[in-house]
């Protein structure tokens, strides 16, 4: 196997496959306080409007969100401190005499595994919450009937794309943003935790910046 | 194969004018370690001197794309002073790096190889430990392997000496002078001392 696809593998592995209990987990979490809260303040009974709103806030917006947020927390802090490690101690001009191209070999395969990483892993995410509000339904002696046919008649391609299409964008943009700020240290060793928390913040404003657009861009379309 | 001419650099303040021919041990002997990191830079395309020309196997490197410099930069193979290895890897995995993704030879082949020199060098250890369980010697051993691995044209040696005691010197000169038998070798020493050690009394 090429070196390339060792650190994409890697990569991956390290973002998507080792922060998958982390993501079911809250995202079973957060859809089980989503339906159990909307049940307490509506005191609505009827599923099917628990499975419409639950729909609606995990996969256009919490889903892709939440997911961003622990991808940022866990992947994009050790991407910017790794890099700026690697910076410091020479090795990107290691790696450069040696005629490995840092841009093919280091940059490259973190984008690609981000991007993949965030996308599957907001699947896992949307998926894990819906399973707690299935729970929720139990627990109250709701219909399953109508809490199913509630969430499946709310599936709406589109919707399902543009959740995918965010976090494919997060996923980008915080592996950019994190590499980039990586990448910036100078001499001092004293600058990679000053870079790493420039990269959260910057990371975190950008995912903010990003969601709003892309609501208000599918918000136009509509 | 590597003409200088009226090299100047930011650290390099001495008009630089040599030539390095093949198959010949050439020793450089630097003031400072800032002139041998610029050198090696200058070297391998990664910077650009302030005046003067380098000529890399025939081709001025002033007038090479970034690619063209990359795929001359196969040809040279560098000895970092300290090893010059990637820290998230291990000992193994950067022995086989270069080699491995400019596709010198396949894979087993070059892992056979990488053992071999291994054994050459007298390591006994598990190569697959990190790059932090190594010492000096042992770091710079697996620079000088990684280098060689790639068949380069030439070989560099980065301060080989530097950091090491006596007897590690010793040994390891020996080890060197072997490997440069049949290979283009340049020596960059911080100070004429040194060349003693590689049996060379002529060097420029």
């Amino acid at each position: 196997m090429s070196p390339t696809k060792t650190v994409l593998l890697r990569q991956l592995y390290f973002s998507g496959i080792e922060s998958l209990p982390a993501v079911v987990v809250s995202g079973f979490l957060i859809g089980f306080i989503i339906v159990f809260q909307t049940i307490a303040i509506t005191k609505v009974q009827i599923s099917s409007t628990i499975g419409k709103i639950l729909v609606w806030l995990i996969f256009k917006e919490i889903g892709p969100f939440f997911t961003g947020l622990i991808v940022l927390v866990r992947s994009g802090s050790a991407i910017s401190s790794e890099l700026a490690t690697m910076k410091l101690n020479r090795e990107i001009d290691y790696l450069e005499a040696m005629g490995i191209k840092p841009e093919e070999y280091l940059i490259s395969p973190r984008i690609y595994a981000l991007i993949l990483s965030t996308v599957t892993l907001s699947l896992y995410f949307q998926f894990s919450a819906l399973l707690a509000g299935f729970l929720v339904v139990f627990i109250n002696s709701a219909s399953f009937s109508d809490y199913t046919s509630a969430i499946f008649s709310q599936f709406v391609f589109k919707d399902i794309a543009v959740s995918l299409i965010k976090s494919g964008i997060f996923g980008f943009c915080i592996s950019l943003i994190c590499i980039w700020h990586g990448l910036s240290v100078k001499k001092s060793p004293t600058q990679i935790p000053q870079r790493t928390t420039k990269a959260l913040s910057h990371s975190l404003f950008a995912l903010f910046a990003i969601d709003a657009l892309i609501n208000f861009a599918v918000s136009l379309l509509e | 194969m590597i003409k200088i001419v009226g090299l100047l650099g930011k650290y390099i303040d001495k008009e630089m004018n040599f030539e390095i021919k093949e198959r010949l041990k050439t020793v450089i002997v630097f003031e400072k370690h800032e002139q041998a990191e610029e050198f090696l830079k200058i070297i391998t395309g990664m910077e650009r001197p302030k005046s003067g020309d380098v000529y890399l196997f025939g081709n001025n490197i002033k007038q090479l794309s970034r690619d063209e410099m990359i795929n001359l930069r196969k040809k040279i193979g560098i000895a970092f002073k300290d090893g010059g290895l990637i820290s998230n890897l291990k000992a193994w995995e950067n022995l086989l790096l270069p080699a491995v993704y400019h596709k010198v030879a396949n894979q087993e082949d070059i892992k056979q190889k990488a053992k071999s020199l291994l054994e050459e060098f007298e390591f006994q250890k598990n190569p697959m430990i990190t790059v932090a369980m190594l010492s000096i010697l042992e770091k710079k051993v697996f620079g000088i392997i990684r280098a060689y691995l790639v068949n380069p044209m030439v070989l560099f040696f980065e301060y080989p000496f530097d950091g090491i005691d006596f007897m590690q010197k010793h040994w390891l000169a020996g080890k060197i002078n072997k490997l440069c038998e049949k290979h283009t070798c340049v020596f960059i020493l911080s100070s004429n001392a040194q060349t003693d050690l590689l049996g060379l009394t002529d060097g420029h």
